[in-house]
């Protein structure tokens, strides 16, 4: 049995990354490096206020004086900051209104991507913003959505038909000096999404964005900017993917929500950027900050997220819940192969009464892989009748491979239920032995277990979004018995 | 600045240490704490930006100006003691400000123990003395080898059970005040024994006392050994108090730490299973009052397969206190069939109270059960009702339910004589009694 599992290990971990192709599109570049120039470049070559590039400055300051952060559990190389391009964008500006006249090698990404664009719109699904290496390439659904109030378009364009709104929001969730990523982050995002819904509005559609790293040497670092008005609804999705590279791209993205009273969103990340070879050469370092703040009274934030990929995973979906009664949910699958690692979890923090926060966590760690958990529940004194429940669990493929978990409990309240519980075990040999006896190969019966184990997650997800996590699992970890 | 004055007097005191020809260390001990000292100068006093002492200020340790000589042991000499040790029975082994005091001591159970000074028997342990002290990452243990100049060596020898508890008791005056006492002891039982060792401080009035004691414990196979820290010093105690315990095939370490007083309190207590079949228990309970702080750190190592770790630490805050639990579990590579449990339950009662909790597990073997779980609640409101409703006032409801909380730890107590002690001084802590009822 187990020379079995040592045999099907090693198929997995030859499953090929399937997404691993580069595109040949024109496209152009800031110079190597990193300094005011530029920032200065990227901020003229999209036509920014005055405004925006003094943030941006102020942002490149603060970073020049932070130091990179050390305490993470995963391990690399340090990062040469002046060897990545900062800004790569597709030639021609595209002011398209139909997919047809998108450039053919973009749509053919998209069509290796697999991304039914032209599907979802006879379905009339998803409204799909796609952001190629640094530039949003194409919004779909715009009028439609336009018909509701809901704004959903580039950050940059958002900068430039909005400003009041990115004045207001940018940078108050995730200040500018809140980490060492963040603050590069501020100075040099060339695109990303927003997203604004008005006041009672339920956003009729999934809004999605599907990010893609496509060019060599380039650091992906896009800005995510969401904010639900007063009694408003928005489910919204994040898909990622990259060419394979042997070296080691850098993807550092902050994503901030808002939500006002009574207001709602639900956020979805199926990350799938390259995660090297099973040498462990190349891949993505995935440094994400990203957080949501409960604003208003019984509003709700909820995370869910499927990490397949990146040869590094570093980020913790957070959540201040600073109105009374609102909620804050987190819902995570990691899953970490070959040499991938991955530190991600998330924060909790208690600010307003009778706030609620529930955090699941499933970890599945394979071949010589690391995969910890790392959260934060903080109760402050507040925080009168806070809730949290934790349960995070791990699961071991191989012996090499190590699961860990780091929770942080800090209650200034003496209201506070907090409650906190993780297990680690590998596949229970019962529970395959009672799958083959009833006839299901090794690999079904893994595949069984591991969808149950990762149930209370993918029951998170929108089923088009479940449907994609369950097979990207299944390719992961494929013919892999514990 | 001032970290510069408290390291320029401690290099002074090392200076002098080294210069007192009265302590008569052997040149390869010497060696060991010139080694220990380079250590702590590059590690200095933690501060709460290193992530083990995140939560514990330690200010009135590394600016107290406190000097970490010995008390001058002439000062003993004068001193009456009136109550010398809390138990009538028992073996008691007594130091006063640091000192071993052979005199008020005593052994009972003479078959099968043997006591030395730490001092005299390091060179017959020297497969042993410092090889479980963490001196290259432990500040605290740095110091504590580079500046120890007494303690305790206990031997059970072979086979031995020992039918009474041998209680090493800290007894602080006022002469001690300025002192941070080194002190170092070991624990080495031999193959086939049984023992309950007893660690209990008492601090007398007018005295504010200052520890670091760092306890190598060594069990041997089929060994059971049974630690207990019982911290109740009811005057103000900073206490770091360090354990290091290693265990060979089919032995059980169980160790209890109970703390319910104490200005600052810092267990460190850390267990390698290095051979099969291992298991230890380790228990704690924490009640804080006033702005008292409690921080246990743990760590449990499974280096072989076949091990089991048990853990149960519950901790009540009041008043203005701080709790600090860490527990981290390693399973190292080769430790598969390890089952490995770990249970933190916190009451914070009340609002100006803090608890900061973190259970950790580090798992690099898959064959593994591991465990853990933290809560920070309050009592059941339901269980309070249903006392309430039957005539019992809310304090003593909230007093009977509190001890019911804590005594789950006290109960693991094998030994009957001091379970007992213990449950009754836990009652008078919590103001709660039966005639009360």
């Amino acid at each position: 049995m187990l020379q079995d599992n040592d045999k099907i290990l090693e198929d997995a971990t030859n499953s090929e990354y399937k997404w691993g192709f580069s595109s040949p599109i024109d496209q152009e570049f800031a110079t190597k490096g990193l300094n005011e120039e530029v920032i200065r470049f990227i901020s003229g070559r999209k036509d920014e206020p005055a405004w925006m590039l003094e943030w941006r400055l102020s942002a490149f300051e603060a970073w020049k004086k932070m130091k990179q952060p050390k305490w993470q559990n995963v391990t690399f190389p340090e990062i040469d900051f002046q060897e990545i391009i900062y800004y790569a964008a597709t030639r021609k500006k595209p002011t398209i209104n139909s997919l047809d006249e998108l450039d053919p090698e973009i749509r053919k990404t998209y069509d290796k991507l697999g991304i039914p664009i032209k599907e979802q719109e006879m379905l009339a699904g998803v409204a799909v913003d796609y952001v190629m290496d640094s530039e949003s390439v194409f919004t779909t659904f715009k009028s439609q959505l336009a018909e509701k109030g809901v704004i959903f378009c580039s950050i940059s364009e958002a900068i430039k038909d909005h400003p009041e709104l990115i004045k207001k929001y940018l940078g108050s969730v995730v200040p500018v000096r809140d980490n060492y990523y963040a603050a590069l982050n501020a100075a040099v995002f060339s695109d990303g999404s927003f997203v604004y819904i008005p006041k009672g509005v339920r956003c009729p559609m999934e809004l999605s964005t599907y990010f893609r790293i496509n060019a060599e040497n380039t650091g992906q670092f896009e800005r995510t900017l969401i904010i639900a008005e007063e009694g408003s609804y928005v489910s919204y999705l994040e898909g990622c993917t990259a060419p394979k590279r042997d070296e080691h791209q850098l993807h550092a993205a902050v994503v901030e929500l808002i939500t006002l009273d009574d207001a709602e969103i639900k956020y979805s990340t199926v990350q799938n950027w390259y995660p090297g070879d099973k040498n462990g050469k190349g891949g993505i370092y995935n440094f994400v900050t990203k957080r949501g703040l409960c604003h208003g009274k019984r509003s709700k934030i909820s995370w869910t997220q499927v990490e397949t990929g990146s040869a590094i995973t570093w980020k913790y979906p957070s959540c201040v819940l600073k109105g009374d009664n609102s909620i804050g949910e987190f819902y995570s699958v990691a899953v970490t192969n070959n040499f991938q690692q991955a530190d991600t979890g998330t924060k909790m923090i208690h600010i307003g009464k009778n706030t609620r926060s529930r955090i699941v966590s499933k970890g599945i760690s394979a071949g010589s892989s690391q995969n910890s958990y790392r959260g934060q529940v903080k109760i402050h004194k507040t925080a009168e009748n806070a809730y949290n429940y934790s349960q995070c669990d791990s699961m071991l493929m191989t012996d090499h491979s190590g699961a860990h978990t780091f929770p942080y409990i800090d209650v200034k309240n003496s209201t506070a239920k907090v409650e906190h519980e993780a297990t680690t075990s590998k596949i229970g040999e019962d529970m395959l032995f009672y799958c083959n006896q009833r006839g299901l190969s090794d690999e079904e019966a893994v595949n069984i277990i591991v969808n149950g184990f990762c149930k209370e997650v993918f029951k998170e997800l929108p089923m088009e979004f479940a449907v994609e996590a369950q097979k990207l699992l299944q390719i992961s970890l494929e013919n892999s018995v514990g | 600045m001032n970290k510069d004055i408290v390291e320029s007097s401690i290099d002074n005191d090392f200076e002098t240490f080294q210069a007192n020809d009265a302590l008569a260390f052997s040149d390869a001990l010497m060696q060991v704490k010139r080694a220990a000292f380079a250590d702590f100068t590059t590690l200095n006093f933690p501060s709460t930006k290193n992530e083990e002492w995140r939560f514990t200020p330690i200010l009135a340790i590394s600016k107290g100006a406190l000097s970490v000589l010995p008390v001058a042991i002439s000062a003993n000499a004068a001193l009456k003691l009136n109550a010398a040790g809390k138990e009538e029975f028992g073996n008691k082994i007594i130091f006063i400000n640091g000192h071993y005091s052979a005199s008020k001591s005593n052994i009972v159970d003479e078959k099968g123990i043997k006591i030395s000074k730490v001092i005299d028997s390091i060179e017959s342990q020297e497969g042993k003395f410092n090889t479980l002290s963490d001196n290259h990452s432990e500040p605290f243990s740095a110091l504590n080898t580079a500046f120890f100049n007494d303690g305790i060596c206990i031997e059970i020898l072979k086979n031995a059970s020992i039918e009474h508890p041998i209680i090493i008791e800290n007894i602080f005056t006022s002469t001690a005040n300025k002192h941070f006492i080194q002190q170092r002891n070991m624990i080495i039982a031999e193959a086939g024994t049984k023992a309950s060792i007893v660690f209990e401080y008492t601090v007398q009035a007018n005295a504010t006392a200052y520890m670091n004691i760092l306890s190598e414990c060594f069990v041997a196979e089929n060994a059971h050994i049974e630690l207990l820290h019982d911290i109740q010093p009811n005057h103000p105690l900073h206490l770091i108090n360090n354990t290091f315990a290693a265990q060979k095939k089919d032995s059980t370490f169980t160790c209890h730490s109970i703390a319910t007083d104490g200005t600052l309190i810092r267990n460190n207590l850390s267990v390698r299973l290095e051979e099969k079949n291992a298991i230890c228990y380790l228990n704690g309970l924490y009640i804080a009052t006033d702005n008292h702080l409690i921080d246990n750190h743990l760590a449990v190592h499974h280096l072989v397969p076949n091990c089991q770790s048990h853990q149960l630490y519950k901790g009540v805050l009041k008043d203005k206190s701080t709790g600090v639990f860490n527990g981290k579990i390693f399973v190292h590579k080769d430790a598969q069939k390890t089952n490995a449990y770990q249970s933190n339950k916190n009451l914070v009662l009340s609002d100006t109270a803090v608890m900061h909790t973190k259970p950790q597990l580090e798992i690099f073997a898959d064959d593994v059960k591991c465990s853990h779980g933290a809560t920070v609640g309050q009592l059941d409101e339901n269980a309070k009702f249903y006392l309430m409703a039957r005539g019992i006032s809310q304090e003593h409801a909230t007093a009977l339910l509190t001890y019911a909380f804590a005594s789950e730890v006290t109960e693991k107590i094998s030994n009957t004589e001091i379970k007992k002690r213990l449950n009754t001084q836990l009652q008078t802590k919590l103001g709660y009694s039966f005639e009360a009822l």
